[in-house]
């Protein structure tokens, strides 16, 4: 019993998840896809980390909020 | 089983990441850190989706995803002070503060590792996570070290 209640929660975690990993792996592998210009690539490469750490934040924030929790106001030092 | 096997490529996929490709140059140290950055941020988005998509699956309790979250946030906060920091000439890097925000991050994540995640009893779940704050940490680690060398240069 314990054995495929394991399972399935495997099957969940995995059908949850799976999507979740190969969008990852794919957004990965096109950050090294460097072009030849130093100054696209460092403009290109910041923007990226930016723009991801700042839709992290929003969709915590947004988590944060359904959730009926406070949301996360200090700046760390 | 197919959904199964596709989770397992992204340990392989994260191995090659070491490897950025670039057509006509070689890549220079500060584009790797900021590769490595921009992997640091990616790695930290998944892990905090990826807990955001268990709590609503039900498979972990809000109590338990609301601190790793909160860690993630910080993360994210963090590494938006350091980005900008890295797009200056090595030469002109604020060294000292670029290692010690890189520092921050790896702590952060590695106390993740070492303590945030035992409210996740479910070994498949831990380990779904835990495989992103690993990349955090490796790159995190990656970018001290390519840093320091830079400063020494």
């Amino acid at each position: 019993m314990n054995t495929l209640l394991t399972i399935e929660q495997l099957g969940e975690v995995v059908a949850v998840l799976g999507p979740l990993a190969i969008e990852t792996a794919l957004k990965i592998r096109s950050l090294l896809q460097l072009s030849p210009d130093f100054t696209v690539n460092v403009k290109n490469l910041s923007q990226s980390a930016i723009t991801t750490n700042a839709a992290t934040e929003a969709s915590i924030a947004a988590w944060l909020v359904a959730q009926g929790l406070p949301v996360i106001t200090t700046q760390p030092t | 089983m197919k959904k199964f096997s596709l989770v397992l490529i992204l340990p392989a996929l994260l191995l090659w990441q070491g490897c950025a490709v670039k057509p006509s140059a070689p890549v220079s140290p500060a584009e790797q850190v900021l590769a490595d950055n921009a992997i640091l941020a990616t790695s930290n988005g998944a892990v905090a989706t990826a807990v955001m998509k268990l709590q609503g699956a039900g498979l972990v309790s809000t109590a338990t995803a609301a601190p790793i979250l909160g860690e993630q946030y910080r993360i994210a906060q963090i590494d938006n002070q350091l980005t900008p920091l890295l797009t200056a000439t090595p030469s002109k890097w604020d060294t000292t503060q670029i290692l010690q925000l890189i520092q921050q991050i790896n702590s952060t994540a590695d106390n993740l590792v070492s303590h945030g995640l035992v409210g996740i009893r479910d070994p498949a779940q831990q380990q779904a996570i835990t495989r992103n704050l690993d990349t955090i940490t490796t790159i995190a680690g990656q970018m001290l070290q390519l840093v320091q060398s830079l400063k020494g240069a």
